[in-house]
């Protein structure tokens, strides 16, 4: 069995790295704002946040603890960061 | 029919609170600790405590008390300010997954369209009880062996409304020495979530179902004073839960801000089983969101609970039916 485990996360490994690599990011995706960014990824788990809810300093920590719980992409952390600090 | 009724409930109790409070501490652009303890008026407890180090290209790095990646709700929806209901599903709280030491790799990255996100963890895991039932040892492991959890999730819309993921978790569970030594245990889930926003109506969909699987092993029959008889059972345990809430979409400022959550969930521990359980659980609320992070729930559940008679260990049948009104009020800051 643990061999099994094993094999399967290599091979999801390589295609995932694979996948990665492979497929360029759609410039639609690449050109969202964070507003809409924000709007699309917060709503998924709960409200989408007050901008003024935290001193934007503090918008960086928290966009890395929702980076980690959501399982967001560097670039839609930054965006989304970027758009609450305005 | 019920055997027996019994009313229990009264009307005019705050029963219940939970002081949860979030405690983050960033160091630069790539550590960050997160520990948020929770006290509840009787005990206090850890909900989780690690250290993330963020490496770039979407990877990140985590040890320390953490939340196991298996299914969504214990890591994304379980606060209170998120969960639409008043109660938490039985299929998760009856479950032993839940937070536990170890190691964690995560992360989510845009393929094309679409994205994909993958969270794996090696941590202490799981012991086994007398009975089959799971436990979590915490710190103090029972054995030397670690065990596995995966998720991986797919969202296949660009606008980030459906997530699909699939789950696993597999370990041993049984102590170094003895003769269940080598019983081992494999779960699984499969989640979703979907939301739609466009007026007049903003539907939230999220669902999850678990399955949880003991190697065969002999237990000692509890029915048997001497404790020299064994029995056996298919240790295979199964649950789950679907929520739907609908919310307007509209200019009215009052209005808009209700929303109306109705959920079911099921958990049956196995047949056979000394601890055998079904659960079927039901709950409906309506919030009244006062802004993005604090609501108050209007929620009622129906909870019918059947504990099957078991002649081979000597057990009863017993069943019991519950309906609780509950107003909460829940808080993020």
């Amino acid at each position: 069995m643990k061999k099994i485990i094993t094999i399967i996360i290599a091979i999801a490994g390589i295609v995932l790295y694979t996948t990665v690599n492979g497929c360029k990011i759609n410039q639609e995706i690449a050109d969202k704002s964070g507003a809409q960014l924000w709007a699309e990824n917060c709503r998924r788990c709960h409200n989408a946040p007050d901008p003024s809810a935290h001193y934007p300093e503090n918008w960086v920590t928290v966009g890395m603890h929702m980076q980690s719980r959501a399982l967001l992409t560097d670039r839609e952390r930054d965006k989304i960061v970027q758009f609450l600090q305005q | 029919m019920l055997n027996q009724k019994s009313k229990t409930n009264s009307i005019g109790d705050v029963a219940n609170y939970e002081f949860s409070p979030m405690l983050l501490w960033r160091h630069g652009d790539r550590l960050l600790l997160e520990f948020e303890p929770s006290f509840d008026g009787s005990s206090l407890g850890v909900n989780w405590a690690d250290v993330s180090y963020f490496f770039g290209k979407g990877i990140i790095v985590r040890a320390g008390y953490l939340v196991l990646p298996f299914g969504t709700y214990n890591k994304r929806l379980a606060a209170g300010w998120i969960n639409k209901l008043a109660y938490d599903p039985t299929s998760i709280t009856s479950s032993p997954v839940e937070s536990d030491w170890g190691i964690e790799m995560c992360g989510g990255w845009q393929v094309g369209r679409q994205k994909v996100n993958l969270d794996v963890a090696l941590s202490n895991g799981f012991g086994i009880n007398n009975d089959g039932s799971i436990y979590n040892p915490g710190i103090v492991d029972n054995n030397l062996a670690k065990t596995v959890t995966g998720r991986f999730g797919w969202l296949p819309i660009s606008n980030s409304s459906l997530e699909i993921g699939v789950s696993g978790i597999y370990g041993r569970a049984g102590m170094d020495t003895g003769v269940n030594r080598n019983v081992s245990t494999i779960m699984g889930a499969a989640d979703i979530q979907y939301i739609y926003s466009k007026a007049p109506i903003a539907i939230n969909i999220k669902a999850q179902y678990n399955v949880q699987y003991v190697s065969r092993m002999f237990y000692v029959n509890p029915g048997d004073s001497t404790g020299q008889s064994l029995f056996t059972y298919n240790n295979y345990t199964q649950g789950y839960y679907a929520m739907l809430s609908l919310r307007p979409v509209v200019p009215n400022k009052v209005l808009r801000n209700f929303e109306l959550a109705g959920r079911i969930s099921q958990f049956e521990t196995p047949n056979g089983a000394a601890f055998e359980t079904h659960i079927r659980q039901i709950d409906v609320a309506l919030d009244y969101w006062i802004n993005w992070r604090t609501v108050i729930k209007l929620s009622y559940e129906n909870l019918l609970q059947t504990n099957p008679a078991n002649a081979e260990i000597a057990l009863a049948d017993s069943k019991s039916l519950s309906h609780i009104i509950v107003v909460q009020f829940s808080v993020q800051f």
